[in-house]
């Protein structure tokens, strides 16, 4: 029996990740705005993409920005035609990181006046990232765009890294309290061995905050949250 | 009758943490075990499933230690906690889903996986 259902509700990035995890044999079909498109996957790769006439990659990219319409799966039905060769994380990771720019040119058209001087955006992010750190219980701070660019870091060890956690996690909880109706994303929380990084979104980037051993994570969000304000 | 002692530790700590929702589930998201909740726990379990994958690889790809746990916390205070563990070689989510203002939920969790990770234990050798 298919499964059909709203991308408001389960959004296309979790229906690829939940196929491709699973290891499924399947065929996904969107609808949106009178538009079809449709996504393959083969033992939980995707092998196909196609949106009227774009196939391939350039397909599943456009049905990532999809923001709603409804979806249909049938697992177990093979794709047509195979058209995509590349490793779905990479898929994702490049959907999302142009999604992300497409909202930042809105963004600067709408925010940015053009007589405006330009500012020293590295510098801010710096200062924030030593402000976000010297909130009590924090052991280092990094900033990072959706899509995985440092933008400003205060941590031990390699940034590049900590930002990645950061990233996966921020998007995640996004995904994940979008699908289970909870309120808008707060925070979201990680604990490894010893490590714990609380991330929590600005307006543009997220922020990954290490945290001591003692450290409060509503407190310190709070904390953030009024510098970020 | 293991899923009735699985179900019966997730209702204990449901109630005793006050709870919204507990569910027991598999790596690739399949409900084991739930307690009565209004949330829909498929959903929760496919949710959990998808934050410790998300883990899995972030640790894979920046080489942290392994994953205790991952929560997740909305505006209004309601918190998804997943956490992690391992028995007999098999890998388990432990999802609740924690009410506002109830901050006490680790002890909980804790003393609920030594129990499912007994439950299991028996399980195996009946």
């Amino acid at each position: 029996m298919p499964l059909e259902g709203s991308l408001k509700e389960l959004s296309l990035t979790n229906i690829i990740q939940l196929n491709c995890n699973e290891m499924n044999t399947a065929t996904v079909c969107l609808l949106h705005e009178g538009k079809e498109g449709i996504i393959c996957f083969a033992e939980g790769a995707i092998v196909h993409g196609a949106v009227e006439d774009v196939v391939g990659e350039e397909a599943v990219y456009e049905l990532l920005s999809w923001p709603d319409g409804s979806f249909v799966v049938q697992q177990g039905q093979e794709a047509p035609e195979k058209t995509i060769s590349s490793n779905w994380n990479s898929l994702l990771l490049e959907g999302m990181r142009r999604l992300d720019e497409e909202e930042a040119l809105k963004w600067e058209s709408v925010e940015v006046e053009p007589e405006a001087e330009p500012s020293d955006n590295g510098d801010d992010m710096t200062r924030l990232a030593r402000e976000l750190k010297t909130i009590s219980g924090v052991e280092g701070t990094v900033i990072i765009s959706h899509d995985g660019v440092v933008f400003a870091s205060d941590i031990a060890g390699n940034p590049e890294k900590e930002g990645a956690v950061a990233v996966f996690v921020g998007n995640a909880a996004k995904e994940v309290g979008e699908t289970m109706r909870l309120a808008p994303f707060d925070w979201g929380l990680i604990t490894m061995g010893k490590d714990r990084m609380l991330v929590i979104e600005g307006p543009t980037f997220f922020v990954g905050l290490a945290l001591s051993e003692r450290a409060s994570p509503a407190l310190v969000s709070a904390e953030a949250g009024k510098i970020l304000s | 009758m293991p899923k009735v002692s699985f179900e019966k530790t997730l209702e204990r700590i449901n109630h005793e943490g006050n709870f919204e929702a507990s569910v027991l589930a598999s790596p690739d998201g399949l409900p084991i075990a739930t307690a009565p909740s209004d949330y829909d726990t498929d959903i929760t379990a496919a949710m959990a499933a998808l934050l410790r994958s998300v883990a899995q690889q972030t640790q894979d790809h920046v080489g942290m230690a392994p994953l205790d746990e991952i929560s997740v916390r909305a505006s209004d205070h309601v918190r998804l906690v997943c956490r992690s563990f391992q028995v007999g070689g098999e890998d388990f989510i432990l999802a609740v889903v924690v009410p506002p203002k109830q901050r006490y939920y680790r002890q909980l969790t804790n003393r609920a996986i030594r129990e499912l990770k007994l439950t299991w234990h028996a399980m195996v050798e009946t």
